[in-house]
């Protein structure tokens, strides 16, 4: 069993990389999380670059690469909610209020994109992390449920409410049947 | 796998902030106080070897309870303040926000 | 003795005058998606001005306008369908804002959309020291009670920050 290594020091386990590895590594997902989230570009970088100096504060607590991994999507998850709650960013349209479009888009359209992000944005903030892990991280629900502390049935359920309100809104222009 | 699915990983693909950002959070990261022991922290307040005996026993009573308490009620109050601020300011917004929805339902009114 | 009831009126403290939001509208974040349940008052609420900081504009603005406050008290219910919160709830706190203390300087109802704003203030010596906003739209509850005194020059130069309107409804086109 891998122990925690627990003196104050600047050296990092032996299974961790260095610092600057684990930025470069780690900053897409980070800031990832933050700008999909927040839909705000320099609140995502100042929450990301937070978000790893916290990291730098506690790297002799971690045990393994794969530690720092789950440390960082955990963190960044926790505080990007945490902002947008104080911040309270409210959407600037409802999900009802979004327009159903009519005509059907070709894969990858940006205006497609654009309008789903849009939409997610409108979700409420455990919904929306939720697809964000679901969807940017590849996370099982059981991996989802971990990384935000909630049960799997919560976040399933999460999930199926989100896509069906995205399927119904987004149907026609998926080509898709509304289920 | 549905066309759905699809679009939301594209949509919500990952994007990298770039080499910039990297330099600033090591740039920050370094410029944080290096971290030393508690011993080297408290031989740095105490000073040279001959004051060593007087350090280690203030340490003793300063790790006892006086110092340690008075900090910890720093940070607490420090906390709650923050937390005060940070529900002041999200009340402030609400009521901004509901100001400014029954002005422009007044305008609304009056351009009807 | 008609005088009577106008004295027992004008005698009335203060506190007798303010409203209260009843107890039963914490009920509502058990069906709400989102919740906001801001309580300020005392010393929390000079706590909380003592973090703001005079470097930063909008905090500095916010600062001076809650110098005079006594308390401010926010709450928000935010629903998934329309309809999950009674108009009695409303009622009970409208009821109170018909007291002789308060008037409605903005009321706005729309059938249309299911709307109504409202927003009560209350006078003591000629100032405001009282502010009550009711927004009830068909997916959210909002209660703002803000009680002590209010400047509204100061409340009006936050126009555009934060989203608080200049209270002098202007001639200018609307500006978004």
């Amino acid at each position: 069993m891998r122990t925690a290594m627990t003196t104050e020091s600047d050296a990092t386990p032996a299974e961790c990389p260095p610092f600057a590895d684990i930025v470069r590594q780690h900053q897409g997902m980070v800031f990832s999380i933050a700008w999909n989230f927040l839909r705000d570009r320099t609140l995502a970088e100042e929450l990301a670059q937070d978000v790893f100096l916290q990291l730098h504060r506690h790297l002799h607590e971690m045990q393994s690469a794969a530690h720092v991994a789950f440390w960082l999507k955990k963190v960044a998850c926790h505080r990007a909610i945490d902002c947008a709650r104080r911040r309270k960013l409210r959407p600037q349209v409802s999900i009802e209020g979004v327009p159903e479009p009519s005509i059907p888009a070709a894969p990858g359209d940006p205006l497609l994109s654009d309008m789903l992000r849009r939409l997610i944005g409108a979700l409420p903030e455990k919904q929306r992390m939720a697809l964000i892990l679901r969807y940017q991280e590849d996370l099982d629900p059981a991996e989802i449920a971990e990384v935000l502390k909630v049960p799997v049935r919560t976040i399933k359920s999460q999930l199926q409410r989100s896509l069906a309100t995205l399927r119904q809104k987004l149907g026609r222009r998926l080509g898709e049947e509304i289920v | 796998m549905s066309r759905l699915d699809d679009e939301l990983r594209n949509a919500l693909r990952r994007e990298d902030p770039g080499e910039d950002f990297t330099k600033r959070v090591l740039e920050r990261a370094a410029a944080l106080p290096p971290k030393r022991s508690w011993r080297e922290r408290l031989l740095a307040v105490f000073g040279p070897a001959g004051n060593r005996w007087a350090a280690g026993a203030l340490a003793a009573s300063l790790l006892i309870g006086v110092g340690g308490i008075e900090y910890r009620r720093q940070q607490r109050m420090r906390a709650e303040g923050e937390a005060a601020k940070a529900q002041l300011m999200v009340a402030m917004r609400i009521a901004g926000s509901k100001l400014r929805l029954a002005r422009e339902k007044v305008m609304q009114v009056g351009e009807e | 003795m008609r005088k009577l009831p106008i004295l027992l009126l004008a005698a009335l403290p203060l506190w007798a005058q303010e409203i209260r939001l009843p107890p039963e509208l914490n009920r509502l974040s058990a069906k709400a998606v989102e919740t906001v349940d801001v309580t300020l008052e005392g010393p929390l609420l000079q706590m909380a001005a003592k973090f703001l900081s005079n470097e930063k504009p909008d905090e500095a603005q916010v600062k001076a306008l809650i110098s005079g406050l006594k308390s401010i008290q926010v709450k928000s219910f935010e629903f998934a369908t329309p309809g999950e919160y009674p108009e009695s709830d409303v009622e009970a706190i409208r009821s109170q804002l018909r007291a002789p203390a308060w008037q409605r300087i903005v009321g706005v109802v729309s059938k249309r959309e299911g709307e109504n704003a409202e927003v009560y203030t209350k006078m003591v010596n000629d100032k405001i020291a009282g502010l009550v906003i009711l927004a009830a739209e068909p997916r959210e509850l909002t209660i703002v009670n803000i009680v002590g005194t209010i400047d509204l020059s100061q409340l009006s130069a936050l126009g555009g920050r934060f989203g608080v309107p200049r209270v002098e409804l202007p001639r200018q086109k609307k500006d978004d």
